[in-house]
C-alpha cells in the first residue's frame, strides 16, 4: 500500500485535528469546588480548590498538609518540583488542583498543582 | 482547555524557529524554561513535548538547505544536500516530514507492545545493549569495502569519546557532533563553492506505508536500547529489509527522529529512563502519571501535524531566502557561529576535542567510508558503560 507524498500537507492537517478532538476527550476539567461539596464528588475526579494551607510537613520531599475553605481536607503533593514547593507555605491561601482519592475511608486530594492567587 | 492549547500552540511555533535556527536546539529553550519561576507544570510539559516534535519535523530543513544537521539528525545532510544540488530540495524535505508524520502515526499504534515490552524485561537490558551495540558496530565495518579504515576511524572516534564523555566537557555530545559531522560539511560545502541551483516543484512521489511502519518499529527499538543511532537503525533495516533507496532512506530518518521523541515519553513513564533531551527535561518538572502521558501524546499528535502542515511552506521561503544571498557568507556565518558556540559552551578543551572530531572525519572522507562510522564516539562509551567499565 502506498501513500502520495503530495498529500502530506493535507494529512498533518488530519492528525493535527484529530490530536485536537483527542485532546477534548481526554483533558480533565477541574473543577472549582468549596471543601464542603468534596461528598459529592467521587474518587479519581480532578478538582480545583482555593483555600488556605494549614499543618504543612515536608517529608522525604513530599508534601503532606490541610487545606482550610468552608472545611478542613488533607492534601498530599508527592516529589513537587522546587518552584512549586517555594510556593507551599504555612496560612498561605493557595489554589490546588489535583484527585481525590480516598485514605483511611477519608477523602484526601493528591495535588498535581499549586497555584498563587491572581 | 484553553490554556493548554496555547502552550501547545507557543510550543508549535517556537519549535519551528528552533528547529529552522542553526545551533539552537529546542532542548536548550527546553531545559531554560524548566528554570523558569514559572508553576503550571502540566503546560509546561505540553509546551515542551509540542516545541520538541516541531523542531524534530521542521529541522530537516537547515539539515538539507545548509549542511547544518542537529543532533539527532545529521544523517540527512549527505542524500538530503545530493538532492537538493539536483534541484530536488524541496522532495528531500518533502520526504523527511512525510516521514516524521507516517512515523508519528504508527509509534502510537506500537505503544502497547513497546509498553509491555519495555517493562517486562527492562531487567535484561543492561546485559543485551553491550551485545547488540558491538554486533552493529562489527556488521558495519564488515559491510565497508577499506575495513582497515573503517576500523581506524571507529577506534578513533570511540577513543574520543571515552575521553570527552569523561573529561566533564560541557555539552560534550553537541561538541562532538559539530566536530564529526557539522563543521566537517560546512567546510566540504565551503571550498567546493556550492550554490543552491535552481529548485524543481516536488515531483508525485508515492511511499511505502510500510516504511512508516518500519521506522516506528525502529524508533521503539532505538528508545529501548540507548546509544543505537538513526544511522545504525537505518543501517540494520537496509540489511534486514533489502534494498532501500534514498527517497526512502529520507523518510526512514526522518521518521526515526520524530518516532524517537514519542518513544521516549513512553520510556520515561514505564521505565523513568530519559532517552531524549525532551523527556530528561519533562523529568526534572515533575512525574508523569498515566493520564499525564495521555495528554502529552496529544500534544505530540497536535504538534506533529500542524508542524508538517506548516513544513513545506517554510522550506519554500527559506529556499527562496538562500537563493537570493550569497550561499557561500550563510556557510561562514553558520561555521563561525558553530565554532564559537564549541568554543563558548566546551571551553578549550572543548574546542580542543571538536577539532580532534574534525580530523577524524576528514580521514574518513578521504578514504571514502561511511560517515557513520564515528558515530563509535557514543557508542563504545556506552558499551563501556553499560559492561560496568570506568576508565
Amino acid at each position: 500500500m502506498q501513500i502520495n507524498t503530495n498529500n502530506t500537507k493535507y494529512l498533518g492537517l488530519v492528525i493535527g485535528i484529530i490530536g485536537l478532538l483527542l485532546l477534548c476527550l481526554i483533558l480533565p476539567e477541574a473543577k472549582n469546588i468549596n471543601i464542603n461539596q468534596i461528598e459529592n464528588y467521587s474518587i479519581g475526579e480532578m478538582v480545583t480548590i482555593t483555600g488556605v494551607i494549614k499543618n504543612l510537613s515536608i517529608t522525604k520531599q513530599n508534601a503532606f498538609f490541610e487545606i482550610e475553605n468552608n472545611g478542613l481536607l488533607n492534601a498530599v503533593y508527592f516529589n513537587p518540583p522546587l518552584n512549586q514547593m517555594l510556593l507551599l507555605r504555612e496560612n498561605e491561601i493557595l489554589t490546588v488542583t489535583g484527585k481525590i482519592t480516598s485514605y483511611k475511608n477519608k477523602k484526601e486530594l493528591i495535588i498535581k498543582e499549586v497555584k498563587k492567587i491572581d | 482547555m484553553i490554556k493548554e492549547l496555547l502552550f501547545i500552540f507557543g510550543g508549535i511555533i517556537t519549535g519551528l524557529f528552533t528547529g529552522i535556527t542553526p545551533g539552537i536546539h529546542a532542548n536548550t529553550i527546553a531545559f531554560l524554561i524548566i528554570y523558569l519561576p514559572l508553576n503550571n507544570s502540566i503546560e509546561i510539559m505540553l509546551f515542551i513535548v509540542s516545541m520538541s516534535v516541531s523542531h524534530s519535523v521542521v529541522d530537516a530543513i537547515p539539515n538539507i538547505l545548509l549542511g547544518c544537521p542537529s543532533e539527532e539528525s545529521f544523517l540527512t545532510i549527505l542524500p538530503g544536500h545530493q538532492m537538493l544540488l539536483n534541484g530536488e530540495g524541496l522532495l528531500a524535505i518533502r520526504l523527511t516530514v512525510f516521514g516524521g508524520l507516517i512515523t508519528g502515526i504508527f509509534a502510537i499504534f506500537l505503544f502497547p507492545i513497546f509498553f509491555s515490552f519495555a517493562q517486562n524485561y527492562n531487567a535484561y537490558f543492561p546485559l543485551i545493549i553491550p551485545a547488540i551495540l558491538l554486533a552493529t558496530i562489527i556488521a558495519m565495518i564488515l559491510n565497508e569495502t577499506r575495513k582497515k579504515e573503517a576500523i581506524v576511524v571507529v577506534l578513533l572516534s570511540g577513543s574520543l569519546g571515552i575521553l570527552v564523555l569523561n573529561a566533564g566537557i560541557p555539552n560534550a555530545i553537541f561538541i562532538c557532533i559539530a566536530g564529526f559531522f557539522a563543521i566537517p560539511s560546512l567546510l566540504q560545502s565551503f571550498f567546493s563553492e556550492t550554490k543552491i541551483p535552481k529548485q524543481n516543484p516536488p515531483k508525485n512521489t508515492k511511499q511505502k506505508i510500510k516504511i512508516g511502519f518500519l521506522s516506528a518499529l525502529i524508533s521503539g527499538i532505538i528508545s529501548v536500547f540507548p546509544a543505537i543511532g538513526p544511522s545504525q537503525a537505518a543501517f540494520i533495516m537496509k540489511k534486514t529489509t533489502g534494498k532501500i533507496n534514498t527517497e526512502e532512506y529520507l523518510s526512514i530518518i526522518g521518521g526515526i527522529n520524530t518516532g524517537n521523541l514519542i518513544f521516549s515519553l513512553l520510556m520515561l513513564y514505564t521505565i523513568g529512563k530519559t532517552r531524549t533531551g525532551m523527556a530528561s527535561a519533562i523529568n526534572n518538572i515533575n512525574e508523569i502519571s498515566f493520564e499525564i502521558l495521555l495528554i502529552l501524546i496529544c500534544s505530540a499528535i497536535i504538534s506533529l501535524g500542524f508542524s508538517v502542515f506548516f513544513a513545506e511552506a517554510i522550506a519554500k521561503k527559506a529556499i527562496i531566502f538562500l537563493q537570493k544571498i550569497n550561499y557561500k557568507k550563510i556557510n561562514t556565518i553558520i561555521l563561525t557561529f558553530i565554532s564559537l558556540l564549541v568554543f563558548f559552551t566546551g571551553g578549550f578543551f572543548g574546542a580542543l576535542a571538536c577539532i580532534s572530531a574534525i580530523g577524524i572525519s576528514f580521514f574518513g572522507l578521504n578514504s571514502k567510508i561511511k560517515r557513520t562510522h564515528s558515530m563509535a564516539f557514543l557508542m563504545l562509551p556506552t558499551m563501556l558503560f553499560y559492561l560496568g567499565i570506568t576508565l
